[in-house]
């Protein structure tokens, strides 16, 4: 089994999408001074999307549903 | 030189008087210290950001900046890490931003019961995440393997065979993604056992989770501090039981509470 952070809590264990999958897809909304739409979903997938198409190594479209698996990576 | 507008970042709400040493640690914009504004029984962990950076025009572009994204993304989590070797807290989402002190007051005053309510319902627990993933070709393969398809059982017709073949294929597939959703609710059911909340969330695509295989459970969970031990035990327990027929755990955390504190509003 794969443990990522257990008794540990360093911030590099952790990955950039599990950070957001919670910190943009969950958490508290308190409503600030400057609102933001944080709570549309559309705006979460659309960077992960981006996410994908940063990474240099991979060319577009060679993913798809059946496509390997491709590393976001963290450098 | 024109002052800069600053404005205030919030990472979450802890009770006031159990705020964690927040020294050393650098805010989203790193020229600013961490520190807490306190109103009544709650305090807010701040820091300040530039307006320029931060406003809602600017954010709509930052957020879609991915090296910008993932240097605010893990200066957030580094803070709230921090803030989790406390009793109790209550995460905000990413990027809540306030003009000034005040407006924070403000904020901590208005959504005071619902605040308490939350901090008390997560007190003493963090939120842990096991995701389980599968290699769905390997577990086909295999299927395949224990159930060979007969060849050849009707010479007359090799269009019969081919479409006997296929839909013994397809039975196969059926067969093997009911076994996988069998098991992801078990090992969720098992986890949920231990766990004081604990809830289902969009498996991650796995063109960005990085991780091999499909993710067929995303569960979180929220575990008191003194069963983590035991939690982590079982989910092991669980993946090595299902080693072998290409299914495997990842466990990961602790997180803070970030789906267990929005029961007013979000994600229910």
């Amino acid at each position: 089994m794969t443990e990522r952070g257990v008794g540990l809590t360093t911030d590099r264990e952790v990955s950039l999408v599990e950070i957001l999958d919670r910190a943009l897809g969950a958490g508290v909304v308190l409503t600030g001074d400057v609102t933001i739409s944080l709570a549309d979903v559309d705006l979460v997938y659309l960077s992960l999307r981006l996410l994908v198409g940063s990474v240099g190594t991979i060319e577009d479209g060679r993913y798809d549903a059946d496509a390997d698996a491709v590393s976001i990576g963290r450098g | 030189m024109t002052e800069m507008a600053l404005a205030w970042y919030v990472y979450c709400i802890v009770p006031a008087g159990e705020v964690p040493t927040l020294e050393g640690l650098a805010g989203v914009d790193s020229s600013f210290d961490i520190g807490c504004v306190t109103e009544g029984e709650l305090s807010a962990v701040v820091s300040r950001v530039r307006l320029e950076e931060f406003s809602a025009e600017a954010l709509k572009r930052n957020l879609e900046d991915l090296v910008w994204l993932e240097r605010v993304g893990f200066a957030h989590n580094a803070v709230l890490a921090r803030v989790i070797t406390g009793e109790a807290v209550v995460p905000l989402r990413l990027c809540t931003i306030f003009a000034g002190e005040e407006g924070v007051r403000d904020a901590l005053r208005r959504e005071r019961n619902p605040l308490l309510a939350a901090l008390r319902r997560v007190r003493g627990h963090a939120e842990w995440s096991v995701k389980v993933l599968v290699d769905v070709r390997t577990l086909e393969a295999a299927a395949r393997e224990r159930d060979p398809v007969p060849v050849g059982s009707d010479p007359q017709s090799a269009g019969h065979a081919f479409f006997a073949r296929k839909r013994l294929e397809h039975t196969a597939r059926d067969h093997v993604h009911a076994e996988i959703e069998q098991v992801a609710e078990e090992t969720h059911a098992r986890l949920q056992g231990r766990a004081a909340a604990a809830t289902r969330l969009p498996p991650q695509d796995r063109r960005v989770s990085g991780r091999p295989g499909q993710m067929v459970l995303n569960g979180a969970y929220l575990v008191e501090g003194s069963r983590a031990a035991e939690f982590a035990a079982l989910a092991k327990e669980i993946d090595a039981s299902h080693r072998a027929t290409g299914l495997a755990l990842e466990l990961s955390g602790p997180f803070a509470p970030y789906n267990f504190v929005a029961a007013w509003n979000e994600r229910t």
